[in-house]
């Protein structure tokens, strides 16, 4: 374990990684000089203050979440040992789908939270159809949303085991049809899989040597720590053109179309990726529709969209997964979710 | 002296990450003193800002407790990207802090903002906590228990919102009413007619006092105050600018 990255507190890349994530950072250079100049040369618009809350007030309500997720996955690191998961969500059995779609009832996490966690679960050996489940079944199936659904809609029940169910078959469909298509290694970012961002590790990053546990309290916490820094910008990065879509397009837009059922569920689709909303929030915004003779599809649409795919998500699902999986997981997920509407 | 740079800029950036994390613990400190993050996000979840204190906390010593003078590398282009985007933010907040959301956001949330329909945003609000102003009912009050008020004399405080479609005779008063955080912040409205027209700029805070009613307009009910008293208030401090579920 003598790698230079545990003495590297910023994380080295090797060359060929370098060589790969040079576009990356030249697209987020782009965003920064983008931000940067819409902060200097509009800061007294009033499309400005808007865009400027909207993207603050995101990222300063998912920061706790984010933090607490890469925390979580940094514990999983250190404390649960690769035998014990695989022993749980094993590689070839169907079943482990199921168990982890589900898993959001008993490990309620909000989807900020869910990607640095499926981060290190995918590192650890969760296969990969468990860990998609997880990933879009979590932040549905659990009882926090569960309960702002409710309270949205008059505790109208049958709406909120809508929202859960379709959510569960949903997590569990795409989860089984991405492990047809691509196999872990093909879908995952070599990044996962290294040690290029345990850095601090020391002796300890192999977990087997006996360390006292406030050792490797320090070390969970430092893993957190590192990831945090790793990951956190896709979020600031999704936070900010999450903002500038609610800022640019009108809702009104979203309204007009309440007469044809097909159209209105699109079109609610489309703007559950448009506003990145919590999914603890969201049921609220689904609700204020009801006004425009929404179909109830459609509100769904909203519901059980948003949590798996939006702008913001997109963003940080390139930390885990490669562009192609990506597009295969956003078309599955946005197919699945409309099919699922319309026979609705 | 080119090596004592450049010795230094290699330990900052060794040291990045804690330096954003204690830059971040500063700023949740700075938002939670005076209930500053009401600006932004509901109060309610006060306990997600001192659990990210907790953590940056935590996440900052982790890093500082392994770090070694060994560690000290070259300066890495990447780092400081990483570095400048998980602080951006914090520019934003500097700049926009004091401002809330304004005309330009109800024009773009609001179903239909020259009308707001009784049995939609307003009814939506009855199973929820709400906030009261100082002054009056509170707009979230007002249009959750719209069939209580209707025909009696309410007395109300929020924005200004004029369009050529209501005509001069009529503003519509908005509020915003948050669930999570501004990024969800739902316009809640009533029509304020008017006699004679005041001239009163979007954005502007009011106080209304009038008689409050469920009318039908276009085949929707709509509310409405018929306001004898309309008067300018001052802006009121920017965690007090929007109404909570």
């Amino acid at each position: 374990m003598n790698s230079p990255y545990f003495d590297n507190p910023i994380g080295h890349h090797d060359l060929s990684q370098q060589k790969s994530s040079k576009k990356a950072l030249t697209a987020q250079l782009l965003f920064l000089l983008l931000a940067i100049g819409l902060l200097v040369f509009f800061h007294d618009r009033p499309q400005f203050h808007t865009l400027g809350i909207i993207f603050v007030s995101i990222v300063l309500e998912a920061f706790p979440f984010m933090l607490l997720g890469t925390l979580i996955g940094g514990f999983i690191e250190v404390f649960i040992p690769r035998e014990t998961i695989t022993r749980f969500l094993p590689e070839r059995r169907w079943w482990a789908v199921f168990i982890a779609a589900a898993m959001g009832v008993i490990f309620p996490v909000c989807e900020c939270a869910i990607v640095p966690v499926v981060r290190r679960l995918l590192k650890k050996g969760v296969p990969l159809s468990a860990a998609i489940a997880f990933l879009l079944g979590g932040p549905i199936v659990n009882p926090l949303v569960a309960a702002s659904t409710a309270v949205a809609y008059f505790a109208d029940w049958s709406i909120v085991m809508h929202r859960m169910i379709f959510g569960y078959i949903i997590a569990v469909a795409v989860g089984l049809l991405m492990n047809l298509f691509f196999a872990k290694i093909k879908a995952v970012q070599n990044e996962v899989f290294s040690d290029q961002n345990s850095i601090n590790c020391g002796t300890l990053c192999d977990h087997r040597e006996p360390a006292a546990l406030g050792e490797k309290i320090n070390l969970a916490v430092g893993h957190a720590a590192n990831d945090f820094f790793d990951i956190g910008r896709f979020l600031i990065i999704g936070a900010f053109f999450a903002a500038v879509a609610q800022t640019l397009v009108p809702r009104q837009v979203f309204a007009a179309v309440t007469d044809t059922p097909v159209l209105s569920i699109l079109i609610m689709m489309v703007m559950a990726i448009v506003l990145n909303l919590c999914s603890e929030a969201d049921a609220f915004v689904a609700a204020s529709f009801r006004s425009t003779r929404m179909p109830l599809p459609a509100q769904l649409a909203f519901m059980i969209l948003g949590p798996m795919l939006d702008i913001k998500l997109i963003i940080m699902y390139f930390n885990v997964f490669r562009t192609r999986a990506i597009v295969t997981l956003a078309a599955l997920v946005f197919l699945m979710v409309f099919l699922s509407m319309v026979i609705m | 002296m080119k090596a004592k740079v450049k010795t230094t800029v290699s330990l900052v950036t060794a040291l990045l990450p804690a330096i954003i994390y204690v830059i971040w613990l500063n700023t949740y400190y700075w938002l939670l003193k005076g209930g500053r993050y009401k600006s932004f996000i509901q109060p309610k979840l006060w306990p997600l800002l001192i659990l990210a204190l907790i953590l940056l906390l935590a996440f900052s010593a982790a890093f500082i407790s392994r770090f070694s003078l060994k560690s000290k590398i070259s300066l890495q282009f990447d780092a400081w990207i990483k570095a400048a985007i998980l602080i951006l933010p914090l520019f934003f907040l500097w700049i926009i802090y004091g401002r809330s959301l304004g005309t330009d956001a109800f024009v773009k949330r609001a179903l239909n903002p020259g009308q707001i329909e009784i049995k939609g945003d307003a009814n939506q609000l009855k199973s929820s906590s709400r906030t009261s102003t100082d002054h009056g009912i509170s707009l979230l009050d007002l249009l959750a228990d719209a069939e209580k008020f209707d025909g009696k004399r309410v007395a109300t405080e929020g924005m200004v919102y004029r369009s050529v479609k209501n005509g001069e005779h009529t503003f519509m008063l908005f509020r915003f009413a948050v669930v999570c955080c501004a990024a969800d912040a739902l316009p809640l409205a009533v029509m304020v007619k008017s006699t004679p027209a005041e001239i009163l700029d979007n954005d502007a805070w009011v106080r209304v006092e009038g008689i409050f009613t469920i009318e039908t307009l276009n085949g929707k009910q709509v509310t409405s105050i018929a306001a004898d008293v309309i008067q300018s208030i001052p802006q009121p401090p920017p965690e007090k600018r929007y109404l909570f579920f």
